[in-house]
C-alpha cells in the first residue's frame, strides 16, 4: 500500500490499517495516511485473494462508476485510486475517502434516530440515485432507454440460469422464476439502481449528510430493485426499517418521484424482494455449488447455505401471499 | 459397528466443547467469527444426521408418486415424462448418503418440471406439487434452526 500510494504521488506513511467487518463479498480497511501537513483516511475495497473470492464482480467497473458519480456530484464517496487487475495490492481493489460517521444499521440499532425518520432518508437517498441522469456511466451497466420487460426478462432468465448451474435441481427456484414471469407489477421507467442498497451501505454523517457506499452491484434497472433487496437484507440484519414502514415509504417515494400508487406499494415491492434475490445471492449459490462439486473448501460458502435456505422460505412466502401483479 | 453416541450427540458434545472451551480463549476477532460459522455448521449437521434420510426418502417417493399420477392423467406433459424416465433409469437402489442424494437431486429435476408446468394450475395434483416444494423449503428451515449471521 505504501509503494502503491508513493508511485501515485501520495506523500506519508500508511498507518492504522483498520479491517471494516460486516460485507460478505469484499474485503474493506480503512487506513491512515499521515501527511506531512494532515492526515486523511481512506478506505481499501479489495477482492478476496485466490480461492477464497466469493463474488465475480468487477473493481474496475466499480471504480469507473464512482467515478462518473463524483462527476455528477452524487452522494458517493470520492474515488481516488484503483488497482484494476491487482498487480500491485495482491487483489483488485479500488480506494476512495473513508466517510465519517454510522451506517444506517449502526445508528437504528443504537436508537439514535427514530426510525420512521431513517426510512424517510432511505428513500431521499433513494429518490437522489434512481434520479441521476445516466449518461456518462460505464455502458456495461445498461441502458435507461432499454424495454422493462427485457429487464424483467433478464432478470427472471438470471434466476433460470442461475439454477441451471447448481450442483442440484432447486425446485423452489424453478417454482420461484415462473412466479415471477406470471406476475409481473406495472412497468415504471429504468434508471441507475443501487442493487445492494441495505442500511448498511448508507452512512449517515453527523449533519444528517447521505453517503453511499459499496457500488459492486449497480445497475440500471427497475428502481424497485432497491427497496426490495433493502427490505430481503433487513429481514437478516434487523431492524428492518424500510420493510417496517413500508407503507410511509412508498408514500413518500411517490410523493417525491410521482410515480403511481399502482406501480409503487407495498405488493409491487414485494415482488421486488423476491426478484432482487438473485443479484447477491447467485454468487453466494455458485459458491455454495463450487463446494459441492469439490472445486472449493471455503468454509463461508458452505456457512451460507443456511441465509440461502431462509431466503428461500421468505421468497415462498410472499409468492404465496399473492403479492406482485396488480395490474 | 456402535451406533451410540449417535452423530447428533457427538456433534452436541463438540458444539459444548467449542464454546465452553475453546470459544474464551479466543481473543483474535476474525478467529471468533470463524469459530462462529464453524459453531453453526454443526449446528446444521446435528440436525441433518438425525433426519436427512428419512426426508429424502419421503419426498423421493412423494415426487414420484406424484409424477406417476400426472403422466398416467391429462396433466403430463413431456417435460414431467422426460424428467420421471431420467430418474427410472439413473436412480440407485441404496439407502447411502451418496445415493440418495442423488436420487433426491434426481426427483427435484422431476418436482422442478411439475411446479413449472403447473405455475398457473390450481387443480389438486399441482397443488400437491406445492406442498412438497413447502415441505422440502420447510426441512431446509429445520437445518438452519436458530440463525444469526457472522459477519466474516
Amino acid at each position: 500500500m505504501q509503494s502503491f500510494l508513493t508511485d501515485r504521488g501520495v506523500p506519508g506513511s500508511v498507518g492504522e490499517l483498520i479491517p471494516v467487518v460486516g460485507g460478505l463479498s469484499q474485503i474493506t480497511y480503512a487506513f491512515t495516511v499521515h501527511g506531512p501537513t494532515e492526515d486523511r483516511r481512506y478506505v481499501l475495497r479489495s477482492d478476496r485473494p485466490g480461492g477464497a473470492k466469493l463474488t465475480t464482480t468487477d473493481r474496475a467497473l466499480e471504480f469507473r462508476l464512482l467515478k462518473a458519480l463524483n462527476d455528477k456530484a452524487a452522494p458517493v464517496p470520492t474515488a481516488h485510486w484503483a488497482d484494476v487487475d491487482g498487480s500491485e495490492l495482491g487483489a483488485p481493489a479500488l480506494i476512495s475517502e473513508f466517510v465519517e460517521g454510522q451506517n444506517f444499521l449502526q445508528t437504528a440499532r443504537a436508537g439514535a434516530r427514530d426510525h420512521a425518520d431513517l426510512a424517510d432518508l432511505v428513500v431521499d437517498a433513494a429518490v437522489t440515485i434512481h434520479g441521476l441522469d445516466c449518461a456518462g456511466l460505464p455502458s456495461e451497466l445498461g441502458s435507461p432507454a432499454g424495454d422493462w420487460n427485457a429487464y424483467v426478462d433478464s432478470q427472471i432468465e438470471g434466476w433460470r440460469q442461475m439454477e441451471a448451474r447448481q450442483a442440484e435441481r432447486m425446485p423452489v427456484l424453478r417454482y420461484l422464476a415462473s412466479w415471477l414471469d406470471a406476475n409481473r407489477p406495472p412497468p415504471v421507467e429504468l434508471c441507475l439502481v443501487h442493487g445492494e442498497f441495505g442500511l448498511a451501505n448508507l452512512m449517515l454523517g453527523s449533519d444528517s449528510s447521505i453517503s453511499v457506499i459499496d457500488w459492486e452491484y449497480a445497475h440500471i434497472g427497475d428502481p424497485r430493485m432497491d427497496f426490495g433487496w433493502c427490505i430481503q437484507r433487513g429481514g437478516k440484519e434487523p431492524p428492518n426499517v424500510v420493510g417496517d414502514h413500508l407503507e410511509r415509504v412508498c408514500l413518500r417515494y411517490r410523493e417525491l418521484t410521482g410515480m403511481s400508487e399502482e406501480a409503487m406499494n407495498p405488493a409491487t415491492v414485494a415482488y421486488f424482494v423476491i426478484l432482487s434475490g438473485r443479484n447477491a445471492f447467485g454468487p453466494v449459490l455458485d459458491g455454495i455449488s463450487r463446494f459441492a462439486n469439490g472445486q472449493s473448501t471455503l468454509l463461508l460458502s458452505a456457512y451460507l447455505v443456511s441465509p440461502w435456505s431462509l431466503a428461500c422460505s421468505e421468497w415462498l412466502r410472499i409468492a404465496e401471499a399473492g403479492v406482485g401483479a396488480q395490474s | 459397528m456402535m451406533s451410540t453416541p449417535t452423530v447428533a450427540q457427538l456433534v452436541t458434545a463438540i458444539r459444548a466443547q467449542l464454546s465452553e472451551v475453546v470459544a474464551p480463549a479466543v481473543d483474535d476477532p476474525a478467529a471468533g467469527r470463524v469459530l462462529g460459522m464453524v459453531d453453526h455448521l454443526l449446528q446444521t449437521i446435528a440436525v441433518r444426521a438425525e433426519h436427512e434420510i428419512e426426508w429424502m426418502v419421503a419426498h423421493v417417493d412423494d415426487v414420484v408418486g406424484l409424477a406417476e399420477e400426472f403422466v398416467d392423467g391429462e396433466g403430463g406433459s413431456e417435460s414431467i415424462a422426460l424428467a420421471l424416465n431420467r430418474y427410472r433409469a439413473e436412480h440407485r437402489p441404496s439407502l447411502s448418503t451418496s445415493a440418495m442424494t442423488e436420487n433426491f437431486a434426481l426427483a427435484n429435476g422431476v418436482l422442478s418440471a411439475i411446479l413449472e408446468t403447473t405455475v398457473s394450475d390450481d387443480g389438486p395434483l399441482a397443488r400437491r406439487a406445492r406442498d412438497l416444494m413447502r415441505r422440502d423449503v420447510a426441512h431446509a428451515v429445520d437445518v438452519v434452526g436458530d440463525f444469526v449471521l457472522v459477519p466474516p
